[in-house]
């Protein structure tokens, strides 16, 4: 069971995000919900990634050649664009959450009625 | 209907136990684990590898002359999907400018970060201002470290531009240059283009081998093109062919795209403030 924690955390952390994307009403809550299942993903990965007893793919004062091992380094450049696209759409869905409180006067998705054409 | 989204979700979180109890444990990742033991010294080798993974262990520093490996993955080998990241946060930019210009009037002053006659800001504590500028350098100096050192220890263009916008939010938050960053929007505007387009003619400048090809590796000495040994060094700065200038490239874009970021989105945070009394 030990060997599994780090999978049972993911599982448990998209568990906790996907909740809240069903059951919270707040806009910005449901971006953060998204974030950690962002995050969920990048834990996966990066434990996928892992050896035991190894360095990081770097080899810059890396330890001799002989007895050097290192951990996968493809999923870490996987990771590396997905925060940076998870930036990137948290930052549009924060945008989108401004406009709306400023065209509705809430971020309660029960009370939301789209935008009246007023011009 | 409360209880049916529960039991999905249960189910869904079921099925994903399941899934992961069949991986491999933790630690024991695929692949040869010493995948460097049976060799001292170089060879470009495809039969010997198990996995891609150890292909870019093996092979990754002597076909791009990056220390780092991820470096060389991220900048040279996934080189394309790099591309397309950048060109998302791109897109990512245009939009939230799109969205949120139409509210903000060019010429508005918000009356937040009023400056008082001896230059600091009314509403915030000079300790704050104070202590933002003094941090400003260093951590300009920190994201330019990170960005020029992508290819030799862990960062690069994405990391460094990140840094270098949390600056840009330090700044913003001690209100000291908000009116002059609101100004330099189209600077930053400028930048960002400048950063992808540098990025797309560097792989149309190794269009000879393929786009984005790494031309400039294990060249010449002048041109980031050091040949480094396979194995363990101190780390060189003019090694690593184009990708030192790709994460150049990428760390302007990325600080310019989180700058006008941080300014529309500070905008439009003083914009709600002073506008609500009118909806």
């Amino acid at each position: 069971m030990a060997d599994f924690f780090l999978y049972i955390t993911v599982v448990f952390l998209i568990f906790m995000s996907v909740s809240a994307i069903c059951y919270k009403t707040n806009l910005i809550k449901i971006v953060i919900a998204l974030n950690i299942a962002a995050s969920a993903v990048n834990l996966f990965f990066i434990t996928l990634a892992y050896r035991s007893d190894s360095t990081a793919p770097i080899f810059t004062l890396a330890p001799a050649l002989k007895d050097l091992k290192m951990v996968l380094p493809s999923p870490q450049a996987l990771i590396l664009t997905n925060i940076v696209i998870g930036f990137a759409t948290s930052a549009l869905m924060l945008t989108v959450a401004v406009l709306t409180y400023r065209n509705n006067g809430t971020l309660d998705i029960r009370k939301l009625k789209g935008v009246e054409d007023n011009e | 209907m409360k209880l049916a989204s529960f039991l999905s979700i249960v189910l869904m979180t079921g099925f994903l136990l399941v899934a992961v109890m069949r991986l491999h444990p933790v630690g024991q990742a695929t692949g040869d684990p010493d995948v460097f033991s049976d060799r001292g010294n170089v060879i470009i080798d495809v039969q010997n590898v198990a996995t891609m993974d150890d292909y870019f262990l093996r092979n990754g520093q002597m076909e791009t002359g990056s220390n780092n490996i991820v470096t060389s993955v991220v900048f040279d080998y996934r080189a394309f999907d790099t591309l397309g990241e950048a060109a998302v946060l791109f897109i990512v930019v245009t939009s939230i400018t799109m969205l949120l210009y139409g509210l903000i009037k060019p010429g508005e002053t918000p009356d937040d970060v009023i400056i008082a006659a001896d230059g600091f800001p009314l509403k915030i504590s000079r300790i704050v201002t104070i202590g933002a500028l003094l941090l400003f350098p260093v951590i300009a100096a920190f994201g330019a470290y990170i960005i020029i050192h992508g290819h030799l220890s862990p960062g690069g263009g994405f990391q460094g531009g990140a840094i270098l916008g949390t600056g840009t939010a330090l700044l913003l938050a001690s209100s000291y240059m908000t009116k002059k960053l609101y100004k330099t929007y189209k600077t930053f505007a400028f930048f960002e283009s400048f950063g992808l387009t540098l990025f797309i003619g560097l792989g149309f400048a190794g269009v000879g081998g393929s786009f984005l090809y790494n031309f400039l590796a294990n060249g010449d000495p002048l041109l980031f093109g050091r040949v480094i040994e396979m194995g363990p060094n101190g780390g060189f700065l003019n090694s690593g062919g184009i990708l030192p200038l790709l994460s150049l490239a990428v760390g302007i874009e990325v600080f310019s795209g989180i700058s006008i970021i941080l300014i529309m989105l500070n905008k439009a945070l003083y914009l709600n403030k002073s506008q609500k009394s009118e909806g």
